[in-house]
Order: C-alpha cells, then structure tokens, then sequence
C-alpha cells in the first residue's frame, strides 16, 4: 500500500469525528441561534428562574453522589491495595466490575424493583440509594489504582521515622493518591450531573434533572432552539472542566 | 560522648510461606560500633534489618535494643531509623519536609526543626540554602542519597539501618559516599548495621561483619580476622577470592593431579588458598607446595593482574603485580607455588 | 490490627449492596407470582415465554447486530488510527480532537445528532445508529490502542527489519501481535458501550428498529410487571459473569507464562 493510501486510511477517524461529531455540535450551536430570539436564548436560559432550579439540584445531587461514593469507595480502596491478599484482591476487583458489565438498562429496572420492594421507589433517597449503586464503582477504581501504584517503601520509611498507621495515611497514601481521587470525583461529579436514565427511571418526580430537561425541551416541548442552548451550555462546562483537570492533574504527577 | 545503643537479636527465626529465611540468628551490635551484614541475595539479611526495624515481625525469638525487649514494640516506637535501597524519599515533599517529616510528626516548634535540619544536612555535607527547598527529582542520585541519610539522622536515632544504600550509584559517588559515611559513624559513633552483597563495601567499612547464608550467620569477626581465618570454603570464597580445591586425602598428603599437598587430616577434604598467597617461580624452601601448569587467561585488573593456570582438571587463580604478569603469556608453561601456613583446610559440609 | 476485619466487613457488605438487585432479579424470574416480595413458587415459566418474546429477541439481534459492526468498524480505524499517530505524526492535534467526544455528555452528542439527521433529511433507523455509534467508539478505541503501540519500542520493528523483513512483514509479525491486548480491550469495550447505550440510539433511531435498551425503557416506563424481562435480566448476568470469568482467567493464563 502506498504511503500515501496509507495516511489518508489513518486520517479517517478524524475526518470521520469531523463529520460525525463536531458537524453535529455546530449545527447544535447553529439551531440555537436559529430561533425569533436569536443569539438572546442564551440570557433567556441563564436567567430562566426554573432551568436554573433544574440545573442546580442536578448539580446538587452529582456532588452528594461524588461525596458519598467517596466516603464508601476510599476504605475498600485502601483495603483493596493494602491489606487483601493478591488472589483476594483480583477476585474483589472483578466482583466490583461485573455489575458494570450488565446493560445499563436492565441494572436500573433491577434497582427499580428493588426499590420498589422497599417501598422507596420515586423519592429521593430511593434515587440517591440509586445514583451511589450506579456510580460506586467509576469511583473506587481510579482511587484504588493511584492507591495499588504507591511505592510501599515510602510508607514503611515513614512508620521508621515515627508515623503510626494513622498518619501514614493522612501523610502519605492521601496525598499520593490524591490523583486517583480527583480523577475518580471528576468523572462521577460530570457524569452524574447529566445522568438520564438512572434519575428519570428511580426518582419519580424527583427525578427531574437536568438531562430530563433537555430531553423534554427536544421530544415533549419541541423547544429546540433553547433545547441547544441549554446543551451547548452544558457542552461548554464538561469541557472546561476536563481540560482544566487535565492540565492539573499533568502538575500533580510532574 | 554519647554512644549509640548496642542491639542483640536471639534465636530469630522468620519463615515465608514454605522458606524459612532465618533459621535461629545471635547477633550482638556493641553501642557505637559500624557492624556490616553480608551475604548472598536471599541469604535473609534484609529481612533481618527489617525485623530489626520492626516492619517485620519474627516468628520466634527475641529483639533487644539497648537491654530492652523491643520484640513487640512497633516500628514507629523504635529509636531505629532506616535507609532504604531504593531510598523511599517522599517525591511530593521538598528536601527539607522530608527531613524533617519526622520532627513535624512529634509536633516540635518551626525553629528547632529548622535549625535540627540545617544541622543535618551540614552533616551530610548538603549545603541547605540551595537544597532546601528543592524538589527530589531535581537531584542527582548521589544528592539523594544524603538527604535519605540526613533523613535518617534527623530523628536522632540509636541505631542506623541501611539496606544496601549504594547499590545503584556510579562507582566513584558510591566510593565518596563510603568514605563520608565511616566519617558520619565515627563522629556520631551511631551504632550502625550496614546491609550489602558487596563485599568491598563490608571490607571498607565494617568494624566488625557477619557472614550470612541461607538464612544462618556463618561467621562474625572484624573484616581482617575473618578474611584470614574464614571458617568455611563459602565464606573463604565470598570474602575475597579464593582457590576451592576437593581432594582426597591419606597417609599425610592430599592427592589431586599431580598435585601433593602435605596435610594432617584424613579422607574428604577441601582446600582454600586465596590468590594472591600463590606465588609464581620456583618453590623457595622446604614448606612449599608447587605445581607446574599452563596459563589459560590473563586478565589486568590495574595495580594488580590475575593469570588463571590449569593444573591437570584444576584451574588456579594466581594474583599478582601487573609488571610481573605482563611478561607472561597465554599458553605458556608456569611454575606455581604456595606455603601450607596460608592454606585453610576444611572437612566437607553436609 | 482491629481495623482490618473491620475493613473486611465493610468491604463485604458494600459488594453485598452492589450484587442485591441483581440477586433479587434473579430469584424473581423464578418466581411463579408477578409482583416482587411475594414468593408464590419456582417456575420456568417466564423464560419460556422470554423465547417467544418476538420483541426482545429482535431488539437483542439488533443490539448485537449494531454492536458488532461498531466494534469490528471502529477498532479497526481507531486502531490504524492509533498506529499512525504513534508512529508517523505528533498526535497532539489528534489526540485533543478524538478526546472530546468522550467527555462531551451523552445526550448532547444523542441531541446533535438528531440535528445532523435532520439536517440532512436521512431516515432513520440502523445506519443512523450505526454511525453514530462509531463516531463515540473511535475515540474509545484510539484512546485504547495508541498507547499499546507507544508502549512498544521502535527497536523491535527495526529488529524484525534487520533480521529480513519487510515494513508490512514487521507489522504483521511483531507490531500487531504486541498490540493485542489493547485491540481486545478496544473491541470489548466498543461492544459493551455500543450494545449497551440508550440515549444515543433513542434519539437516531426511527420507527421499527429497537435495540434491548430501549425496550426495556419502554416496558419499565409503563410500570407493568415484566417477568420476561427478569428471565432476560438473569441470562444477561449470567454471561457477565461468565465472560468476566474467563477472561480473568485468560488475563490470570497470561500471567503465568511471564
């Protein structure tokens, strides 16, 4: 093959994305601006009292989701790097990770009958038990892996010069895994804060996220200029935030 | 001035899984003393430094420091500090946090720390004012060796542990770090265990050395008592060089390739006699062993050189001056000869 | 140590948590009663009738029909992709272009898509699925393979040359073979998130074609009892974990030979 052929078969997946991916976001932004209100739907959604409601309590419930799971997953992580055995420690990661492997879908309907079994189904601490089901695990792995990467030497060297296990923790393995849990709480915190799915099918009118908006913004109310804008908006902050993460997350390391 | 502590271990054993790595170690450390372990990878030396430390915890026997049954006592209650082989230095803290990680942690005051550091590093000859605050990865090796021993130092302890510290270190640094560090010990008189493979390390350093394989102390002696009188072919062997012959003996004489040896044991036996004690030419006086052989290999080694000669199945090893064996060639037909006075003779272990 | 059994406790019954739902399902579909917590029997009757479930069984062909082309599709230009910008180009323009798509949220690319379509007057139905699919996998898949060709050094191929082969011959030989686990993940991966994904393929797909997902969001929303769907809920687990099994055991294999 010429190499010629050969670099126009590499660019394709580009060309492809292009195509695919961005043409679509432009057309998004070209569609929001398309309405009699022009480039203004933009102030129109950021002061629109009840969108702000909207996104504000889908914000809320991503960051007690990412507080929570956080809460659970750092002990198992630290169990899971430094205290189980390595035969221990393979079986628990897949035990963890094979929920994950069952379509989406059918592990929401899974936590909707058993919610429903409990009496919770439709309030908000049916749809939290929901969220932290849902997200646990994108949580525990990132903060176990910069756990498993610590060097034990360096908290054996600290217990040598006087840190009980205690502070070996609070000294060491936190701030050392401090990547891993950033990483962990970005991706669950972006994720749970446009989530579809796990809210509208667990959390009756309390549900009501900001994904839901959007979803009835485009299918119930045929809004789609504001529709687009909303998710422009929103395309806006996941990015700013993983580029913004990126690029501290590359300092910490350095 | 004060003496650092002095460390006796009893009847340590330790075993992993199915290995037992210590099979019953006496050790004593006198207070001040530079003593260095040295062994073959596996032979449990760092496992028993570790157990020193107490990161480690023994299956039987006892740990005494200073008279104090330390056996139970964990390792952050220990006066013990340790160097390790891949130094551990904290990468996101600066030279002076990780100097002082330990002083942070007993919550003693910005000024005695500062000052307790500074005090340090001059000790490992690390000027602070431009180390200070650097980060770990802006150092050399060598660099970073000092501040995992002023590290060390800065708790102020009773006894310093280094597990083969100088291992990856280019030759000439680990040489000046060597030479530094007898000169640390001798001003602090800290008692110091020295873990290592290497024996020219032990050599230089050590006040006194065990020699340690399979999990068991073969030998404990100052370097030059046990390098003359090694009380085993392994040890012979592991410090220094040495030539291990097995022959039979009887009737007064140990016979192997038109080799006879006069000696006064019986049957098995084997034969040490180190290279630089065979002596190239004819036999001098009537104590003598000597040999005729054929030079195989002529290796320069710099202020000396090695030729090895085949005696019959044997291949001897023969040091000497460089000028001398300069003039000898591969091939050549070579007379060999050695007092009995330097050779050890030794019944074979089981 | 009195933390460690204390951690061992908690870790159990947090995996107890995470497997309670899915237990549950699974002794539901057994259950001769309908309605959860009340057990009226063991049956197979649900399974029997998942068999004849027309709907189901053409949504999963579907599923797996989409799911397989996206994965074949995308790892294979992800992967040529990935080899290219390893090897031949800086990838940073590359790299920054194909990372968006993964962080961009789902319903904004379903959203945009839907425009795209309309835009271009298309109907929809399987290949709107399709290529939109492929356009979230590829980043998946160069994210997954570039750097299993990055991991490799340079000598081994100019090793393999110097020995007699040619370009082609050193790819095939050596290049690829190392290559191997990240091809795997990519494919494993793209399936997984192709056969699973929801809101992408409500939005780009049109009357007629419907994958599990979406009949499984049809059927919940009503809020009906659908046993049938616990009978496939039980069967999907199972081969979770049972691909979960052997393929620790694959990755375990590999190990061992090290």
């Amino acid at each position: 093959m010429s190499q010629k052929a050969f670099k126009i078969l590499a660019y394709t997946p580009l060309i492809y994305t292009l195509i695919a991916f961005y043409t679509p976001l432009l057309l998004m932004l070209v569609e929001s601006v398309s309405g009699k209100r022009g480039a203004a739907v933009y102030t129109d959604v950021l002061t629109n009292i009840n969108y702000l409601k909207v996104v504000s309590y889908s914000g809320y419930i991503a960051l007690l989701t990412t507080f929570i799971t956080f809460l659970i997953a750092l002990p198992i992580a630290y169990y899971l790097a430094f205290i189980a055995s390595e035969r221990l420690k393979l079986n628990l990661l897949i035990a963890f990770n094979v929920p994950l492997l069952v379509n989406l879908l059918l592990r929401t309907y899974a936590l909707l009958n058993i919610l429903m079994m409990l009496n919770i189904a439709g309030t908000f601490q049916g749809l939290m038990i929901g969220m932290i089901y849902q997200y646990f695990p994108l949580m525990l792995l990132p903060i176990y892996s910069s756990f498993e990467r610590i060097n034990h030497a360096l908290i054996e060297a600290a217990e040598t010069l006087g840190a009980r296990p205690k502070e070996q923790f609070l000294k060491v393995i936190l701030p050392l895994g401090l990547p891993g849990i950033v990483s962990g709480a970005t991706l669950v915190s972006l994720t749970a804060f446009t989530d579809f799915v796990t809210p509208a099918m667990l959390g009756g009118i309390h549900g009501y996220t900001l994904g839901y908006l959007i979803w009835d913004l485009f299918l119930k109310y045929r809004n789609w200029e504001t529709g687009s804008a909303l998710a422009f908006i929103i395309t806006l902050v996941a990015v700013a935030v993983s580029t913004i993460y990126t690029k501290w997350g590359v300092k910490i390391e350095a | 001035m004060k003496k650092g502590l002095e460390l006796r271990l009893e009847g340590v054993v330790k075993k992993f899984e199915n290995v037992v790595a210590l099979d019953g170690v006496d050790l004593k450390v006198e207070g001040g003393e530079l003593f260095a372990i040295l062994g073959p990878s596996g032979c449990g030396k760092t496992t028993l430094l570790r157990i020193v430390a107490g990161l480690t915890a023994p299956d039987e026997g006892r740990v005494y420091i200073g008279g104090r049954d330390v056996t139970k006592t964990p390792a952050y209650e220990r006066p013990v500090s340790m160097v390790f082989q891949n130094l551990a230095l904290f990468p996101h803290l600066s030279v002076y946090k990780n100097i002082a990680f330990g002083m942070e942690l007993r919550g003693l005051d910005e000024s005695t720390m500062e000052r307790r550091v500074s005090e340090v590093m001059e000790l490992v000859r690390l000027p602070y004012s431009e180390f200070a605050h650097r980060r770990i990865n802006q150092l050399s090796g060598g660099q970073q060796q000092r501040v995992a021993i002023a590290r060390a130092l800065a708790k102020d302890p009773e006894i310093l542990l280094m597990d083969e510290p100088f291992s990856h270190l280019d030759y000439k640094v680990k040489l000046e770090l060597i030479d530094e560090l007898r000169r640390l010990q001798r001003e602090l008189r800290l008692t110091t265990i020295y873990v290592t493979h290497d024996q020219n390390d032990a050599m230089m350093l050590a006040d006194r050395l065990a020699v340690m394989n399979n999990g068991r102390v073969l030998q404990i002696g100052t370097p030059m008592e046990v390098y003359s009188n090694p009380a085993s072919p392994f040890v012979a062997s592991f410090l220094g060089e040495a030539n291990i012959l097995r022959l039979e003996a009887s009737e007064g004489y140990a016979r192997l390739d038109g080799l006879l040896i006069p000696v006064s044991e019986e049957g098995e036996i084997m034969i040490a006699i180190r290279p630089e004690h065979i002596k190239i030419g004819q036999a001098e006086s009537g104590d003598q062993v000597s040999v005729e052989g054929i030079v195989e290999d002529r290796v320069f080694m710099g202020p000396l050189a090695k030729i090895v000669v085949r005696v019959g199945n044997q291949k001897l090893k023969v040091y000497s001056e460089s000028r001398i064996i300069q003039r000898i060639r591969v091939g050549e037909a070579v007379q060999l000869h050695w007092s009995t006075a330097e050779m050890k003779v030794y019944k074979p272990e089981k | 140590m009195k933390l460690k059994p204390l951690l061992a406790c908690f870790t159990a019954l947090v995996l107890a948590f995470m497997y309670a739902p899915l237990a549950v399902l699974i002794a539901q579909s057994f259950n001769t009663s309908k309605y959860i917590g009340v057990w009226k029997g063991f049956t197979l009757e649900w399974y029997f009738r998942l068999t004849g479930d027309y709907e189901v069984l053409e949504a999963t062909f579907n599923g797996l029909a989409v799911a397989t082309l996206s994965a074949l599709i995308s790892t294979l230009l992800g992967g040529i992709a990935g080899y290219y910008f390893s090897r031949y180009s800086r990838s940073g323009v590359a790299d920054s272009l194909l990372y968006v798509p993964i962080v961009i949220p789902e319903i904004v690319e379903a959203v945009s898509l839907l425009m795209l379509y309309v835009a271009l007057n298309v109907e929809l139905g399987f290949w709107t699925v399709l290529i939109g699919h492929i356009a979230y996998n590829i980043s998946y898949s160069y994210l997954a393979i570039k750097p299993q060709f990055e991991m490799t050094p340079h000598s081994l191929e100019e090793a393999a040359i110097n020995l007699g082969a040619t370009p082609i011959e050193a790819f095939l030989k050596v290049l690829l073979p190392l290559a191997t686990p990240g091809i795997i993940s990519s494919v494993l991966i793209t399936f997984s998130m192709s056969f699973d994904d929801f809101v992408k393929t409500l939005f780009t797909t049109g009357p007629g074609f419907k994958t599990l997902p979406l009949v499984i969001w049809i059927r919940a929303a009503r809020a009906r009892a659908t046993p049938e769907l616990n009978a496939l809920a039980s069967i999907m687990v199972a081969i979770s974990l049972l691909s979960s099994y052997i393929y620790t055991r694959y990755l375990l294999e590999a190990k061992k030979e090290k």
